[in-house]
């Protein structure tokens, strides 16, 4: 793909990250070290999000880091160096639905006494029913919560949900990272808003919103 | 579900739509005056912004991973193992193609030899027959000198009289 060197070089003036990987390309180390440091939080977050295990997010977030670095002698900024990143991370975490699909797993915890027929999404489907406690709910049970509610989204919703939320991402750059058209994004967005509203709606009535700790 | 419910559904998934675009800021400014019209005239239409706002914002309370210096550290070194696995790829793909350089070059060598002598062995070998053929009068040629005559040499051997002498002096 031939990119104009207008473009490159507009996302190199725009994006610092853009200018770390060109670095990055000129073997410096260095400012690997650093574009990890800048990402791994949050990419590991939205990993840890989709695939519902925290170690096999931090062996999937390495991964991404493992692709974008071997393929840095051929890295051409076209766009934010964060939507090449969350395009490799969708890769790998649909890779790994796929294989985790393929590989069932088998729980072999203990049983609540609701037992294994009642899943936590059913749980949170009979609280939302009218079995809501009306105590109001601390932080840690929200969070649990809102966890359920996001794991009850298919994982386009889900994909697209974490990287509006912690990337704050347009349409547009969503669109690019799951290969969809933005009208698309736009009714996946709003079909997987209105499915957690759903969910949450007995929450927002009687629960205590938490307090968000960054403001 | 009835045509009725049908058509109901998909206004309802439009307002959705056009409510969730308008809280993340991807409508256009004439699209955005319509909703801040409809926020005004329907307290319906509010309060299902209000919930959607609502419920986006519960989403703060996910738990963030907190990941320490050893993350990177640990990804960087998988990067250095990374980058000798593909110099040392680089380096065999350069001692092949030097092997391959080489071998090419000896079969090379070997065929222009072959080709050589079968092209000397064309120009060479009908010089060689003659040298042969001629080899007992080379071996004679200070006795045929003696006679001095090629017409009486001619006539002795026309006449077989030293022939038996000649073929194993020849031999």
């Amino acid at each position: 793909m031939s990119v104009s060197e207008s473009t490159a070089s507009k996302y190199e003036q725009l994006d610092p990250d853009v200018r770390l990987m060109l670095r990055v390309r000129d073997d410096d180390a260095g400012a690997f070290e650093e574009l990890v440091m800048r990402h791994q939080s949050r990419l590991i977050t939205i990993l840890e999000h989709l695939v519902s295990s925290r170690h096999q997010a931090e062996d999937l977030a390495q991964d991404v880091f493992l692709r974008v670095y071997r393929a840095r002698k051929g890295y051409v900024p076209v766009a934010k160096f964060s939507t090449w990143l969350y395009t490799i991370a969708n890769n790998v975490a649909r890779n790994a639905y796929r294989s985790r699909a393929r590989r069932p797993e088998v729980h072999l915890g203990s049983r609540d006494s609701q037992g294994i027929s009642q899943n936590p999404l059913e749980q949170l489907a009979t609280a939302a029913s009218g079995h809501l406690p009306t105590r109001q709910l601390d932080n840690f049970e929200m969070s649990e919560i809102v966890q359920l509610a996001v794991q009850s989204l298919n994982d386009r919703q889900r994909m697209a949900v974490l990287l509006s939320k912690f990337e704050e991402m347009s349409y547009a750059e969503i669109a690019n990272i799951m290969d969809m058209s933005p009208q698309a994004i736009k009714s996946l967005l709003s079909r997987a808003r209105n499915k957690l509203r759903e969910t949450l709606e007995p929450y927002l009535r009687f629960g205590e919103l938490p307090t968000n700790k960054a403001e | 579900m009835t045509k009725e419910k049908r058509t109901r559904a998909q206004k309802l998934d439009a307002v959705h739509e056009e409510i969730v675009a308008y809280l993340d800021g991807e409508l256009n400014d004439e699209q955005t005056q319509r909703v801040e019209e409809r926020l005004s005239q329907h307290a319906d239409y509010q309060r299902r912004l209000q919930q959607m706002q609502h419920a986006w914002k519960m989403l703060d309370s996910l738990p963030q991973a907190q990941v320490d210096e050893s993350f990177s550290h640990s990804t960087v070194e998988m990067a250095v193992v990374a980058a000798e696995e593909e110099w040392q790829q680089a380096q065999g793909s350069t001692n092949g193609n030097a092997r391959k350089y080489f071998l090419s070059g000896v079969g090379l060598a070997l065929v222009s030899a072959a080709a050589g002598f079968l092209l000397a062995f064309w120009w060479v070998a009908p010089s060689n027959k003659m040298w042969l053929q001629d080899l007992p009068v080379i071996e004679n040629v200070d006795l045929y000198l003696h006679a001095d005559s090629l017409d009486f040499l001619q006539m002795l051997h026309d006449e077989k009289i030293f022939r038996e002498e000649g073929s194993s002096h020849a031999g």
